[in-house]
């Protein structure tokens, strides 16, 4: 079995440094890194620390896009002929990493592969930036499991706690550490936990949190209810709940911009979901949009405030 | 009505008895005469000759003639990575530390990088299949293209200086006006502006920095006299109602847009809405009874088929099997037949019982041909066609029958004998061609092979 763990991260956030401090960990080990980025920093056989490295690159844009899907399965497949330890996914900047955790969950063509979680970088000198203007690295920071706050010896103090503070708002948590030039330490793999655990120890009174009770029709379909939680998603931090739907009951679990619905065994135990938010997630607009797209089927209850 | 006339009306919101289907093959047209993505997309005849394969085996309505994305980037002096099952990628950004606004005397001219080619193929294909399909001119968006020259920092110029995206983007809106504009003098009757990025921003950006110059690059296209089409991809879902009122003649999205819902907004807008088949998890790693049924339950998830083309959700991949194609295609143009073929592939699980011929022990050469419909399938027309032939040649010395999906006893005779795509030639029991159709003398040797 291999284990996986997807690095992301926004364009120039320092992906490809903190992969090569990441690789001298793991010097001497089977390890297969799948890059999907031409970085200023150069990855290449002569970069990568010991010997059973392998490498695969792929070349044709984003692997956020449908189209390119397929070259990153191809590579998944090879590294089961590897036989690696460890693979390491670096994302392109511009990668869903949504699209890739969908890939994985075909667990019948990737039964070598375990998957251990996703790091997200955020570059602390121009994370305020882009937050808003790339919608991808919202949803990148949105599924992280763990976040690096990079270039934090060049960014003043005060815009470091703003940055930490505006992640804490939106992803609670989720550990951050800060990090300069690329250094890496065993901690922050150690504390690899996948997020929906994470989330659930969230205790905190906020008097920001959002929260909505959403109240779904019997008469929606599985494939209805992910196209409107996909509109909605990458505002919240958390969506779940139970619902009978046309096509049967399921459980909905979403964490960040994954959307995930799982068929359920009876009984089905309610048709309401509930969607969290923090500071700054611009949920009210989105949730509203979503109504709109796919009235009636979608209701907000009242608002919740306990 | 040709199938150029009914996509017209359809990009008309008229009424149209069939629904338009347009196969996005851009690199995937390579697959088709076994040649590789990066010479489909830099050698004139070997792209001509692919894009015939596909009209041939697919009967489009529609189809695009190059789809690279970086055919205006390469000009603009980005270096590119080729690939040969893939399009090529951008690899450097020549703003990328310089912020400037180039010259608009630097816009690519008809006679740079390979823009002669490209207009060569759109000629060729006017005077070969113009009168029947309906031709794509596909050109880089404006949004993807300051991308490709400013590089990552675009994100952050939105935020720093949102004057300066404002005059980038107006450069390259420019530049996909004149692109139009060649394409359409050269016989292109659909002009689709592909703008990936556009889903990646969100709609008070879209609204800030795009809705402008779409709407202008739209009434551009417009007043040329060809239609438009918005190309996005990944989850644009938020954006669509912004695109709409950009007023493209139609739009087109991939799987990470519940068609059926966002066909309800541009409705709305009287906006045909194209896609979506998944590229990867049903056209590469679908069976044809898969991308058959992804067609069939898309349209039966639609309130209303108006204002709709069937397609895949982007740029096919170079991969997609041959068979998955003719699959997608069969069922686009024969819905009803193909719902019924369906419902019968699962009924004649068990309740069907066919005697297969004792093939070890035949008098003579025995040639199966396995179609979906020689009467309405392209590929399966003229994979009878080459059988006929050879079967006119070699005379009473050799046995054909054909077995059409269509009939339910054919479904269960498939099931028996393992056949796995349509359509193909079986020789003796034995699968002999699949998909692809084989030239007179490959199958005059295999069948020679087999006379006594």
């Amino acid at each position: 079995m291999s284990r996986l763990i997807l690095l992301t991260g926004f364009l120039g956030s320092g992906k490809t440094t903190f992969l090569l401090g990441l690789l001298r960990l793991y010097a001497g080990k089977r390890v297969h890194v799948i890059v999907n980025e031409f970085g200023q920093v150069g990855v290449d056989g002569k970069l990568l620390p010991g010997v059973g490295t392998a490498l695969t690159e792929i070349v044709n844009g984003s692997i956020f896009c449908a189209c390119r899907l397929d070259q990153f399965e191809a590579a998944l497949e090879q590294t089961r002929e590897n036989a690696s330890e460890l693979i390491l996914v670096e994302a392109s900047g511009l990668s869903d990493p949504t699209a890739i955790r969908t890939v994985l969950e075909q667990t019948d063509r990737f039964n070598h592969i375990e998957y251990r979680g996703c790091i997200a970088l955020a570059d602390a000198t121009r994370l305020h930036k882009v937050i808003d203007t790339a919608r991808v690295c919202a949803r990148q920071l949105s599924v992280a499991d763990s976040i690096i706050l990079t270039k934090t010896d060049i960014a003043p103090q005060e815009r470091i706690q703003a940055v930490r503070t505006l992640l804490s708002a939106r992803y609670p948590g989720i550990p951050v550490y800060p990090v300069s030039h690329g250094a890496v330490t065993q901690e922050m793999l150690d504390s690899l936990t996948l997020q929906y655990e994470a989330v659930d120890t969230d205790t905190r009174r906020d008097l920001t949190l959002q929260k909505y009770l959403l109240e779904v029709s019997p008469g929606m379909s599985s494939v209805q209810l992910t196209g409107f939680l996909k509109l909605i998603a990458e505002d919240t931090y958390r969506i779940k709940g139970f619902v009978r739907l046309q096509d049967g009951c399921f459980y909905a679990d979403c964490v960040g911009a994954y959307v995930k619905l799982t068929p359920a065994g009876e009984p089905c135990g309610g048709n309401a979901l509930v969607a969290l938010a923090g500071e700054g997630m611009p949920l009210r607009q989105s949730l509203q949009n979503a109504l709109a797209w796919y009235a009636p089927h979608v209701r907000e209850a009242a608002p919740q405030t306990d | 009505m040709t199938s150029k006339e009914t996509l017209f009306r359809v990009l008309r919101h008229e009424k149209t008895d069939t629904i338009p289907w347009i196969p996005f093959a851009g690199v995937h047209a390579g697959k088709l005469t076994g040649t590789p993505a990066t010479q489909v997309l830099t050698d004139e005849n070997a792209l001509f000759d692919s894009l015939m394969a596909v009209n041939r085996l697919y009967k489009p309505y529609g189809q695009p003639i190059m789809f690279d994305l970086q055919i205006e980037a390469e000009i603009l002096g980005c270096e590119l990575v080729w690939a040969d099952n893939g399009p090529p990628s951008v690899k450097t950004h020549p703003l990328g530390s310089t912020m400037t606004v180039p010259c608009q005397c630097t816009l690519p001219k008809e006679t740079d990088g390979r823009i002669p080619l490209v207009l060569n193929v759109m000629r060729r294909m006017q005077e070969a299949v113009g009168h029947d399909t309906a031709l794509y001119g596909l050109i880089c968006g404006p949004f993807t293209l300051a991308s490709h020259l400013r590089g990552n920092d675009l994100f952050m110029d939105m935020f720093d200086d949102e004057d300066y995206v404002k005059k980038l983007l107006a450069y390259c809106t420019e530049c996909g006006r004149r692109m139009a504009a060649y394409y359409t003098a050269a016989g292109m009757d659909v002009i689709a502006v592909v703008d990936p990025l556009v889903s990646q921003i969100s709609t008070d950006h879209f609204e800030e920095f795009l809705s402008e110059p779409y709407t202008a690059l739209f009434d551009a296209i417009r007043g040329s006299g060809a239609f438009s089409s918005f190309f996005v991809c990944g989850d644009a879902s938020r954006n669509i109602e912004a695109m709409c009122k950009t007023a493209p003649d139609s739009i087109s999205v991939d799987e990470n847009v519940d068609l059926p819902a966002a066909k309800t907004i541009t409705d709305r807008y009287n906006i045909v809405i194209g896609g979506n088949i998944p590229l990867t998890s049903v056209m590469l790693h679908g069976s044809q009874q898969d991308n058959m049924k992804y067609v069939i339950d898309l349209l039966d998830r639609l309130d209303n088929t108006d204002n709709f083309i069937i397609a895949p959700g982007c740029d096919m991949p170079y991969d997609i099997p041959v068979e998955n194609g003719i699959a997608v295609a069969q069922a686009a143009l024969q819905p009803d037949i193909v719902r019924d073929m369906l419902k019968n592939y699962v009924a004649a699980s068990d309740d069907i019982h066919v005697d297969l011929p004792d093939y070890e022990h035949l008098k003579k050469p025995l040639m199966e041909v396995f179609t979906l419909d020689s009467a309405t399938c392209a590929a399966c027309t003229y994979m009878m066609e080459a059988a006929s032939a050879a079967k006119a040649r070699f005379g009473e010395k050799i046995d054909l029958v054909e077995y059409k999906y269509t009939v339910k006893e054919n479904i269960a005779r498939c099931k028996a004998m393992g056949v796995k795509n349509l359509p193909s030639i079986y020789l003796n029991g034995k699968l002999a061609f699949s998909s692809l159709i084989p030239s007179p003398e490959k199958l005059r040797q295999a069948i020679e092979a087999l006379l006594p």
